[in-house]
């Protein structure tokens, strides 16, 4: 990877880091902490010369890290009930996707279906959806084998469009 | 099944995620400003050590992919590969190989051999009198295999069977 500023690494990953952070803690706020923490510990130890893929493996594992850490420190795992995000207006805080306005009800709706996945497939669809990483890269950054990052994907996307389409049937009666 | 996968797929990655505060730049900014004196030192891999790594890796995937191949070739009944952008199933030829995804700029990245059924027949004895049984046991392969370039995964999964006739100790 040729060397970057850690501005630019930042403006290009930091919306889908923050995605990949609300996997592991519903406020926005707990979020980002975990974000600025995880940057940090990465950017100062970061390994010059790694290939790009890699780099941004070892950033999203450093996030994880981070987030699994803070989870221990405040003395509970969160536990992510499905009601809390189906109330009918999510408002901005708690919103993980910006769209336009056509798009809100789509974005809701797919924010609650991935809600309804265990954590283990929501760390592994943010990473390939929106992290755009390969399976060996979800490998390290999770810590488990490619193979496994593929089965967990494969059944998330199922258990995803059964959520969407109970989703859709309770919109539409 | 495959186009309904990507059109899950598409329909997640046509949402953008939020980005975070504007404030929360400017404190990362702040930390590593505070901690710039204590001067960032990266760890340099060196060369000898990332080509000797680089070696082993490669020295395995030729163990593997000889030790296992020959033997998916004879028995292979059929070959499933899932495909993706993201990920789909379909079924191809058995003539189609892990060789041809290597040359089309694949690599192996995972492997994984499951026993799906193994049974042993009765104890019998062979020609020179020695006791022995037959052992038929019936395997999974699957080797997930990646293109870093064009972000594409393909899984093959190759059922395999194996009948060894192994002598038996008797006490």
């Amino acid at each position: 990877m040729a060397e970057e500023n850690w501005e630019d690494l930042y403006d290009r990953t930091c919306g889908r880091l923050l995605l990949f952070a609300r996997q592991y803690v519903s406020n926005a706020e707990d979020a980002e902490d975990i974000l600025q923490e995880a940057f940090v510990k990465f950017w100062k130890n970061r390994e010059i010369g790694l290939k790009e893929e890699r780099q941004i493996a070892r950033l999203y594992g450093c996030v994880r890290w981070v987030a699994l850490d803070w989870l221990k420190k405040n003395g509970r795992r969160e536990k992510r009930e499905m009601s809390a995000v189906n109330d009918a207006a999510l408002n901005d805080q708690g919103k993980w996707f910006s769209c336009p306005v056509e798009k809100e009800e789509r974005a809701e709706a797919t924010q609650v279906a991935l809600d309804g996945l265990s954590e283990s497939q929501r760390e592994v669809v943010a990473l390939k959806i929106w992290g755009e990483l390969t399976f060996d890269a979800i490998g390290e950054a999770l810590g488990i084998s490619p193979n496994t990052a593929a089965s967990r994907y494969r059944y998330a996307l199922s258990a995803l469009k059964s959520n969407l389409n109970l989703c859709a049937y309770a919109r539409n009666g | 099944m495959r186009e309904t996968d990507k059109s899950i797929e598409a329909q997640l990655a046509s949402l953008a995620p939020k980005a975070p505060s504007e404030k929360l730049k400017g404190r990362i900014a702040q930390r590593l400003s505070n901690e710039s004196d204590r001067e960032a030192s990266p760890k340099r891999r060196s060369r000898v050590v990332a080509f000797a790594v680089l070696a082993a890796a490669a020295s395995l995937a030729v163990v593997l992919k000889f030790s296992v191949t020959p033997e998916v070739a004879e028995n292979t009944r059929g070959v499933e590969v899932a495909q993706n952008t993201k990920l789909e199933a379909e079924y191809l030829a058995p003539q189609l190989r892990e060789v041809e995804f290597v040359a089309n700029g694949f690599e192996a990245v995972d492997r994984v051999r499951e026993v799906l059924a193994a049974e042993e027949s009765p104890v019998f004895l062979l020609e020179n009198g020695q006791p022995a049984q037959s052992v038929y046991v019936r395997y999974l392969d699957t080797v997930l295999m990646e293109n870093v370039d064009t972000r594409t995964s393909v899984m093959i999964a190759s059922p395999r069977e194996e009948y060894r006739v192994v002598p038996v100790v008797t006490y």
